[in-house]
């Protein structure tokens, strides 16, 4: 069965046809659902994708956790749905709650939109079940918060959780140790800054991103 | 601008002899200016702050430390009291204007007019 995946837009966001390009590229139907939706039809899994939701006005994603749709979207992600955020997506759901800690200016204070190369640090992931602990992805990064930060003992239950989804190998923006992306203990809700999307075809450079965004194939 | 005031305003009555509103008791609804200062939490490392500290000694500006960039929101909040303004900022603040992981804020309020 083919996967069906929805991928929410809220004003402001830019990669959204992105996302659903990379989707249907690795085999999944992908449909864009609008923030103010009341429903999210019968899509297997979630995408929030990047850009500037809501403008970043306040604080990045601190609207749009409030958006209408964010309701269902926590009601997906507790019921066991995949729900998968990129960049803007990942700060949103930590504004909303659903992932632990923040997302913060980058250390050098620069915006950075340049090639990463990421490691594999858990497979205990809706997006990284089928690949190995330790395999190396080259995927872009494109942001100015993406600085990670927790609480000590935060970092201790992702640890402990085998939560650290992605690593960077050369840290760019400040994370606390290193980190790329993390999930949610059950592992069905994933947040990361670097943008599988624009790593989906050669013609871009990389196709570890669509590597990545086959995890979602197994929930359909 | 007081409630009562507001209303007189509106009747257009111009005899205030004929009123039945004292205005030497506290009215019911006041405003208040609320300024919210929101700041990085202590120990959380603040980038801008430290590039705005090192260029200061260039300028000629000697002798500053613990320089930390964070914002101020400016609103005006109606309520009964002071305290009543206060709680409503606060909540707001722990709801939405701050973001618990790496900020906190003060709250600075201002009764306008002769508010209690």
């Amino acid at each position: 069965m083919t996967t069906k995946v929805g991928v929410i837009v809220f004003p402001g966001s830019n990669c959204e046809q992105d996302v659903v390009e990379a989707l249907e590229t690795v085999g999944a139907t992908a449909k864009l659902l609008w923030h103010k939706d009341t429903d999210l039809g019968d899509v297997d899994a979630v995408v929030l994708p990047g850009g500037f939701a809501h403008g970043d006005y306040l604080r990045t994603g601190a609207m749009a956790r409030f958006s209408p749709i964010m309701d269902l979207v926590a009601k997906f992600a507790y019921q066991g749905g995949a729900v998968v955020g990129i960049c803007n997506g990942f700060q949103i759901l930590t504004e909303a709650k659903l992932l632990p800690g923040a997302l913060y200016k980058n250390k050098g204070l620069k915006f950075l939109c340049q090639p990463s190369s990421l490691r594999v640090a858990s497979s205990n992931s809706v997006l990284t079940g089928h690949l190995a602990e330790g395999t190396y992805l080259r995927i872009p990064i494109n942001h100015f918060e993406g600085n990670y930060l927790c609480s000590p003992q935060t970092l201790h239950e992702l640890q402990e959780n085998n939560s650290i989804v992605l690593t960077y190998v050369d840290n760019p923006n400040g994370s606390v140790a290193d980190i790329a992306g993390i999930c949610n203990k059950s592992g069905n809700v994933v947040g990361l800054m670097p943008h599988p999307e624009r790593a989906a075809h050669w013609l871009l450079g990389s196709t570890d991103g669509a590597r990545l965004l086959k995890g979602l194939l197994s929930c359909g | 601008m007081r409630s009562s005031q507001v209303a007189i305003l509106l009747t257009g009555h111009s005899d205030y002899s004929q009123m039945s509103i004292d205005l030497s008791q506290p009215l019911d609804l006041c405003e208040f200016s609320v300024t919210v200062e929101v700041r990085l939490r202590e120990g959380i490392a603040d980038p801008e702050g430290l590039t705005i500290q090192q260029a200061l000694p260039a300028l000629g500006f000697e002798g500053v430390s613990n320089v930390r960039v964070g914002k101020a929101l400016r609103f005006v909040v109606t309520a009964h009291d002071e305290n009543a303004a206060r709680q409503q900022a606060q909540a707001m603040c722990e709801r939405f204007l701050i973001n618990p992981v790496i900020e906190d804020a003060v709250v600075h309020i201002v009764a306008l007019g002769d508010c209690k």
